[in-house]
């Protein structure tokens, strides 16, 4: 599935640029209710966004899902039923992007190790998948799907691609850690 | 409790998200340091309350903090940032984020990033991206 990402959220509080990694505007603009209105129900929620109540309610459960909301169940005194209260818990957004950023380095890292260490063959048809030499051997260098022959692939462009990401992503990293450091010595 | 008058006015609370954002990126700017709340006003083109408004919103959060100061005979409050905003550019559009097998994929897994096609893509294209805007050939 694809999602429309939000990319104009530099200067965002950090739980509102999760929501936006995690669904977009929709997802932006849930965020930012929630930080504006603690405490808020769905339903307020949604007249404060201007979406309908359906969206909001998918977008706060898959955030609740997330641990990035909390919700607190309570008796709406008007009409006798209960309603839940949400809040965002802004405490783990920092470690929400830390472990994303660590989870993906490493999947990075694995992805080019893979990439050094193996011989890639391909029949040339783009839905055939991309096979090893040894799996290349048991099919007598025939590709399994369309019977073409599997020729030798160079994926340099993409072990390029892969150290460029893995570097951009320690540096990040890094650099969060240091301003964190200066800004504790404010 | 909620407000509901502000919650009821999305026009304006919209506006008034953007704004968020701006005097926020303005505070940061000037460093630890901070700047008068006087000062961010008229650089914003706001109204003394609006501008007041927006600063206890962030204060709220804690991202900033506003110490009261006299400035030239009258009392106005110095915005200085607690946090600075997070970084996250190198994992915007990492597929992990939003894939829904995320919690499967392991290096021996069925789901693994070995064969994973949407990394592959985002790296590739992030990269060619990033080659064409360099003018690298």
């Amino acid at each position: 599935m694809t999602m429309v990402r939000h990319s104009k959220v530099e200067y965002e509080d950090a739980f509102v640029k999760i929501a936006g990694l995690l669904g977009g505007e929709e997802y932006v603009r849930v965020a930012r209710a929630l930080l504006n209105n603690e405490h808020a129900t769905d339903e307020e929620i949604a007249s404060a966004t201007g979406l309908k109540i359906n969206t909001v309610r998918k977008t706060l459960y898959h955030l609740f899902g997330r641990s990035l909301i909390g919700g607190v169940r309570v008796r709406d005194l008007k009409r006798g039923w209960f309603v839940y209260r949400w809040r965002a818990q802004r405490d783990q957004t920092d470690s929400f992007i830390d472990t994303q950023k660590k989870k993906t380095l490493r999947r990075l890292q694995e992805r080019l190790i893979y990439e050094e260490t193996h011989e890639f063959y391909h029949c040339g048809t783009p839905d055939c998948k991309r096979k090893t030499f040894e799996e290349s051997i048991d099919l007598f260098f025939k590709c399994d799907d369309c019977d073409k022959i599997l020729d030798r692939v160079d994926n340099s462009e993409l072990k390029k691609a892969l150290e460029w990401k893995i570097n951009e992503i320690i540096d990040e990293i890094e650099n969060a850690n240091e301003k964190g450091e200066s800004m504790d010595q404010l | 409790m909620v407000d509901i008058i502000n919650i009821l006015n999305i026009g304006m609370e919209e506006e008034n998200l953007d704004l968020t954002s701006k005097v926020y990126k303005l505070i940061i700017e000037h460093g630890k340091e901070g700047i008068l709340q006087s000062t961010l006003w008229k650089e914003l083109g706001l109204t003394s309350r609006d501008g007041s408004r927006l600063a206890i919103r962030l204060e709220k959060r804690n991202i900033i903090r506003r110490e009261k100061v006299l400035d030239d005979g009258r009392w106005t409050y110095l915005l200085i940032p607690l946090k600075l905003p997070v970084q996250i550019k190198s994992i915007e559009l990492s597929p992990c984020i939003i894939c829904y097998d995320e919690e499967k994929c392991s290096s021996d897994g069925i789901v693994t990033p070995y064969k994973c096609t949407e990394l592959e893509n985002w790296v590739i294209q992030e990269n060619r991206e990033k080659q064409s805007s360099e003018g690298d050939p």
